[in-house]
């Protein structure tokens, strides 16, 4: 249906009572039911809340640390809680700091950038902010009592290893960090389908906010980068839990492998964090300079480009281990073209900067993002530097190393995230926060940045070690060490004026009306609604384009002006173009993705501590109430809804259209690639340890009819499920056989599953007889990881089945089931061509 | 709002995952010649599969230039004829209509991007031995 009228989508006077009722659905919960609450506005402050506070934390192990290295031969801190301290600093600023800052601004920002009421799956956001919650606080709790792991924010083996690392408190970081690497991906997920699905009409990608491209793309990066390390920290753990020698060398397994691993999520991480802040700021100068920016095609390209050449760099963390010279050309080459990208980015501010002609106005926002080209630019130089092999061969584990990435993150995400707080505070605070402190609180931070960091250059040159709790006297070392001390607490005194300024000053509640005269829609009259109405957008910067749509969005003149359903609801509209698809009714507050991130978190940690069963109890709870959770999800058709100007639509989707489809599809990505991480895996120990690998190191494979066997199971199962998909009823009705051919589908899986486990059983494989049993054992895992999930999803659908929730129209659940079900069948036929196949060809 | 500021309910033009794929062709091949270049060379450097170092040199010195011949003439035929690029991919409905510019100039640049990368890494093979570590 088309609409084109000089009219607006809708008339006024608007029906009396349409706003209070939109008001009402969208009321959050008061008192402590606060944590039931999924409106991104509430649950992004928790979120930001937390990675600030944690922030805190981490900014003060790193004050201490600097107390300690102040002065040669000082005796403050001990070795050991030093080793726990910058293990815990790195880890938390890292992981439960920078990554899950930008995502929470994502969950914040984005629904109001892109007018949508919420993004897609404001449960599963939720979900995700109380795991990384929970998680974090008691990650970061565990240097009170000894706990904190202390092997390096990149916990290297074979110094991680149970012989060289005794106790749990390396599990706390395999364990704790692993699982809110989930949360992460379910953010990842969220921040995806909401980018691409729930863009208001006409807001093409053409049209996309820079922001909304660098959450695209940071989300994109999340789903290929974390998988690797979720796959390492799995490995790793196992090997201490289990004896699955993976990292030994002397059962054919390779240290180097976690660092491969690691490096392949750790680099693109520095990007996952740099990308939003440089889109946060590829808002802020247009607003500040009053004028579009200048090379918006070069931006997005810049962005995409880095999102890719940042997963070619991986190996040069790794340019001392000894491979060879041409292999360390071909990773110098992408580290040094990364920068150009950067590059092109830091020139794109500067001239719309230049192009404002004088009208760009020095506000704390701007400063930070002065300050941020400022330290970003050195930062990326140096970064030119080590990309050099021999600069990087002299500089590795130095000082020199710490400065360069101080100045990469603190330059390339913390200035950008201040200048978001001062920016962005309006936004949901009645206050602005103050601009006098905060220039105080710039030149503070500007300057004792550069005096603690600048001076680490120089004592990494003169060769003082990473990671050493004191040094001796007269090296050379004794002054810088002493400046960078002074820097940091002059660093410090800035964010302590900032947390006043913010604990005196910001009050979350009805934002302030455009204070900076920004283009962009976030900066429409707002509420817990988001906008009133769904504008229709004709440009980049609508607010400076479009005369009037402030007060006609307030209005409710634009789309979806009230509640249809009588639910929450956003619009969806197409990937590309941004055409309105359909209607999602979107569920509200409620207890069970906070509980089922409560339990989650509580299976991870238990099992830290080797309490096993209340373990396992927490796990079934947590299945439980995801179960409880998804119920109420998929509620079928409804009847189709005009949202204005003529359009009406319909208010369920299943199929290609659906963003529950779009989400399975993204997870699938995450899963392939994780199992492609242990392809990796296999065939590089295979480089190391040939004589390990069957049947000379090992046992013989079983014969081939265990292999055609699961194979022959695994089809089976598939055309089980394409059988069910086309005999599900029409609405109102029952298919008695469809259940069955779901079970036996799964039957099929499981069967499949056996046959591969007993084949290797039976021949007397075993998991820690060496790397190559643990990698065929892997795999093993890998394809139960995913039979329990459907297992699980699998006796859902059955259940909806039976209590007549899914028919040829409703059907959601079924697809879900369907998508991972043929996805873990041709992840297992390729596992199985790999683990049967590759051995007898080789050998 | 303007007078001819249509908004059309519905899908997409085309396939969103063949916009995809013509926007990121650039990368895509840069990254299809970083695995193509380093998974061959470092197997064959592990396992001294060739026997002598002459002979091994000569094998990793043709598989990277041929690769990367074959990738950059790939990402030169893409910036040069865009629109036979969308044809292949089955993109050519996005180029109508005002995104047309857009795809087309974001595919160019990534692609001549790309092209650098792929360039500045496959000539290492003309100036260093494969094999050694040389420190």
């Amino acid at each position: 249906m088309a609409f084109d009228e000089r009219d607006l989508p809708n008339p006024l006077p608007r029906p009396e009572g349409e706003l209070a009722e939109l008001e009402r659905v969208w009321a959050t919960p008061k008192g402590w039911r606060i944590v039931t609450a999924v409106n991104n506005t509430v649950i992004g402050i928790f979120y930001i809340g937390t990675a600030f506070f944690l922030f805190l934390v981490a900014g003060l192990l790193a004050l201490l640390m600097r107390t300690q290295l102040a002065v040669p031969e000082n005796d403050f801190i001990g070795q050991p809680l030093y080793n726990q301290m910058f293990t815990v600093h790195g880890t938390t600023m890292m992981f439960l700091f920078a990554v899950p800052a930008v995502e929470a601004l994502g969950v914040m920002l984005l629904p109001q950038m892109l007018a949508a009421r919420d993004l897609p799956f404001p449960r599963l956001s939720a979900f995700a902010i109380w795991a990384y919650v929970i998680g974090g606080l008691v990650f970061v709790s565990t240097i009170l009592y000894d706990l904190a792991p202390a092997g390096g924010w990149f916990m290297y083996p074979p110094l991680t290893l149970k012989e060289f690392s005794p106790g749990d408190n390396a599990d706390f970081w395999l364990l704790g960090i692993g699982f809110i690497e989930i949360s992460a991906i379910a953010g990842a997920i969220e921040i995806v389908v909401g980018t691409l699905k729930t863009r208001p009409p006409g807001m093409s990608l053409m049209r996309m906010p820079i922001f909304g491209w660098a959450m695209l793309i940071f989300a994109a990066m999340i789903m290929f980068a974390f998988p690797a390390v979720i796959l390492a920290t799995m490995m790793l753990e196992i090997e201490r839990s289990f004896g699955w020698p993976f990292f030994t060398a002397a059962q054919g397994g390779d240290p180097l492998l976690w660092q491969h691993l690691f490096w392949f999520f750790g680099h693109p991480e520095v990007y996952i964090i740099f990308l939003p802040a440089a889109g946060l700021v590829s808002m802020i100068v247009p607003a500040m300079a009053q004028r579009p920016l200048i090379g918006y095609r070069f931006i997005v390209v810049a962005l995409i480009a880095t999102g890719f050449f940042s997963f070619g760099l991986w190996v040069h963390h790794m340019f001392t281990t000894g491979i060879p010279s041409l292999s360390l050309a071909f990773f110098s080459a992408a580290s040094m073209a990364v920068a150009v990208p950067s590059g092109i980015q830091v020139f794109s501010w500067i001239a719309t900067m230049a192009a404002s002609r004088g009208r760009f106005r020095i506000t704390t926002p701007s400063l930070f993002v002065l300050g941020f080209l400022v330290i970003f630019t050195i930062g990326g130089l140096t970064g030119v530097m080590v990309a050099l092999v021999p600069l990087d061969f002299q500089v590795h584990d130095t000082y020199f190393v710490v400065a360069h990435f101080h100045y990469v993150l603190v330059g390339g995400m913390v200035f950008p995230l201040f200048a978001t707080f001062y920016y962005w505070a309006p936004m949901v605070s009645r206050n602005m926060l103050s601009e006098r402190l905060g220039r105080w609180v710039f030149w503070l931070m500007f300057a004792g940045f550069n005096i603690a960091f600048l001076p680490m250059h120089l004592t990494g040159l003169l060769g003082m070690p990473r990671r050493v709790w004191t040094y001796p006297a007269d090296l050379g070392w004794d002054p810088l060490n002493l400046l960078s001390t002074v820097g940091t607490y002059v660093l410090a005194a800035g964010v302590l004026l900032f947390t006043i300024d913010l604990v005196v000053r910001f009050r979350p509640g009805q934002g302030q009306d455009n204070p900076w005269r920004a283009g962009t829609l976030e900066w429409l009259p707002n509420d817990l609604y988001s906008t009133r109405s769904i504008p229709l957008v004709t440009s980049r910067e609508p607010l400076w384009d479009q005369p009037g749509l402030a007060r006609d969005v307030a209005e409710g003149r634009y789309f979806l002006p009230g509640t249809l359903t009588g639910g929450r609801e956003t619009l969806v509209t197409s990937p590309v173009e941004a055409r309105p698809q359909y209607v999602i009714r979107m569920p509200g507050p409620g207890w069970p993705p906070f509980l089922a991130a409560v339990f989650m978190a509580s299976f991870f940690l238990l099992l830290t501590v080797k309490a096993v069963v209340p373990a396992v109890a927490c796990g079934v709870l947590m299945i439980v109430f995801c179960i409880a959770w998804a119920w109420s999800l998929d509620p079928g058709p409804g009847r189709e809804v005009d949202i204005g100007g003529g359009i009406r639509l319909p208010t369920y989707m299943s199929g290609p259209r659906s963003h529950s489809w779009w989400a399975m599809v993204v997870l699938m990505f995450v899963a392939a690639s994780l199992y492609l991480a242990w392809v990796f895996s296999y065939l590089f120990l295979w480089t190391v340890s040939p004589e390990a690998w069957s049947p000379h190191g090992a046992p013989a494979l079983p014969a081939w009819r265990w292999p055609a066997a699961s194979v022959l199971l695994l089809l089976a199962g598939s055309g089980l499920l394409l059988g069910a998909q086309r005999g599900l009823p029409r609405r109102g009705e029952r298919a008695a056989g469809v259940p069955w051919q779901m079970l036996l589908a799964l039957a099929c899986l499981a069967a499949a599953l056996g046959i591969e486990l007993a084949g290797h059983w039976g021949s007397g494989l075993r998991p820690t007889q060496n790397a190559y049993a643990a990698s065929v054992y892997m795999a093993v895992l890998l394809f139960g990881q995913l039979a329990f999930a459907l297992a699980i999803l699998g006796g859902f659908v059955i259940a909806r089945h039976v209590t007549g929730r899914l028919d040829r129209e409703r059907r959601v659940s079924f697809d879900n089931l369907a998508l991972l079900f043929h996805y873990t069948v041709a992840q297992s036929l390729l596992g199985l061509a790999l683990v049967h196949g590759f051995p007898r060809v080789v050998a | 709002m303007k007078p001819g500021d249509a908004i059309q309910a519905g899908d997409d033009r085309g396939s969103p995952a063949a916009a995809l794929a013509y926007l990121v062709v650039g990368p895509l091949a840069w990254a299809g010649h970083l695995l193509l270049v380093y998974a061959p060379q470092a197997a064959l450097c592990a396992f001294r599969l060739t026997g002598t170092a002459a002979v091994e040199t000569s094998i990793v010195r043709v598989m990277v230039i041929g690769v990367t011949v074959l990738a950059a003439s790939a990402m030169i035929a893409a910036i040069a004829a865009p629109r036979a690029l969308a044809r292949l991919l089955r993109a050519t409905a996005f180029l109508e209509g005002g995104n047309g510019r857009f795809m087309i100039a974001v595919m160019r640049l990534l692609a001549v991007l790309s092209l650098a990368g792929v360039a500045w890494a496959g000539s290492a093979a003309l100036v260093l031995p494969p094999c050694p570590v040389l420190r």
